[in-house]
């Protein structure tokens, strides 16, 4: 009987340690994340001008690996976000970087690969949680 | 020399009324609800906004998924169950500026003002009033907003056994810098 309860007991203890774990766990890195799609900056934009309701079921949510020369880099105190070119001046596609040393070395002109989840269209393609890939 | 004159007037009328219309892509919205047991706060700062000071026309885009939470939990409870942004991945205001004429944008000042107009979230509009301010510095223009919004006027339920941990009522603060359009 008592061995019972200690086997409760501790079946308590993992559920209650697993349930913090949860609880507090943070948003996962993208990082180490594959890439679901991959292509070029122009052809993202032109996907949502194109047809929005597929673009969204096709990219919403999907970590995606975009290709393109940055046109700016806006800075907000901590906050990096990069600016792709799309060969249309009034849209672009913004990657909100994740951390703020992401943009390191690179500046207006430079060619950079982005790994970024698609979160939607506005006036421009928004990728969030971005990294740089190396 | 007639038709430079016209066109120069053109050119300039064209330009000037131009400069009356401002926008950003970098607006931010934040939300928090509180409550005894929880508090629950998430920033995006990506929201689109265009007004036009010589109409008092205003807009604001954001991108439901765009929202930022310290707790992953917290940000697909919030995507899956609450706003359903894969149904809904954009929330609109549309509005206007009641009383425009009073901000001088060659002047610095700060301008209250009243927002009146429509607000989409979860696919449900909802009209939506509410004071802001407009700073002039410079020639630099931002604004801020913080308006209240019941979830229930959304359609968006909190299941029974949460229903303490989230505040019926969510308040939500807007700020941007503006920048001219071109």
């Amino acid at each position: 009987m008592k061995k019972y309860i200690w086997y409760l007991l501790m079946a308590v203890l993992a559920g209650g340690a697993y349930g913090y774990y949860q609880y507090n766990r943070p948003v996962a890195s993208l990082e180490s994340a594959n890439a679901d799609v991959v292509l070029e900056a122009p052809a993202l934009l032109k996907a949502f001008e194109t047809n929005e309701t597929t673009a969204n079921t096709q990219y919403l949510d999907k970590v995606i690996e975009v290709s393109g020369q940055i046109s700016r880099i806006e800075e907000d105190g901590e906050k990096k976000s990069i600016y792709l070119s799309t060969g249309n001046e009034m849209s672009s596609v913004i990657c909100e970087m994740e951390s703020a040393s992401s943009t390191e070395g690179l500046a207006a002109g430079s060619k950079v690969v982005v790994k970024g989840k698609c979160t939607g269209y506005l006036m421009d393609v928004v990728l969030v949680q971005s990294v740089v890939k190396k | 020399m007639k038709k430079s004159i016209i066109l120069a007037s053109l050119i300039f009328t064209v330009f000037s009324v131009s400069a009356q219309k401002y926008f950003t892509k970098e607006g931010k919205v934040y939300f928090h609800s509180k409550t005894q047991m929880e508090k629950i706060e998430a920033t995006n700062s990506k929201a689109t906004s265009v007004i036009d000071f010589s109409t008092g026309a205003i807009e604001w885009g954001v991108l439901v998924k765009a929202f930022k939470f310290e707790k992953a939990l917290m940000q697909e409870h919030f995507n899956e169950n609450y706003l359903e942004s894969n149904k809904f991945p954009k929330s609109t205001f549309k509005g206007k500026i009641e009383n425009v004429s009073s901000i001088q944008l060659g002047k610095d000042g700060s301008y209250p003002v009243v927002i009146k107009g429509t607000l989409d979230m979860h696919g449900v509009s909802k009209p939506v009033t509410a004071n802001a301010t407009f700073v002039v510095k410079g020639g630099a223009i931002s604004g801020t907003s913080k308006l209240k919004v019941l979830l229930a006027d959304h359609n968006i339920t909190v299941p029974a056994v949460v229903k303490d941990n989230i505040s019926k009522e969510v308040e939500i603060s807007i700020s941007a810098d503006y920048s001219v359009f071109k």
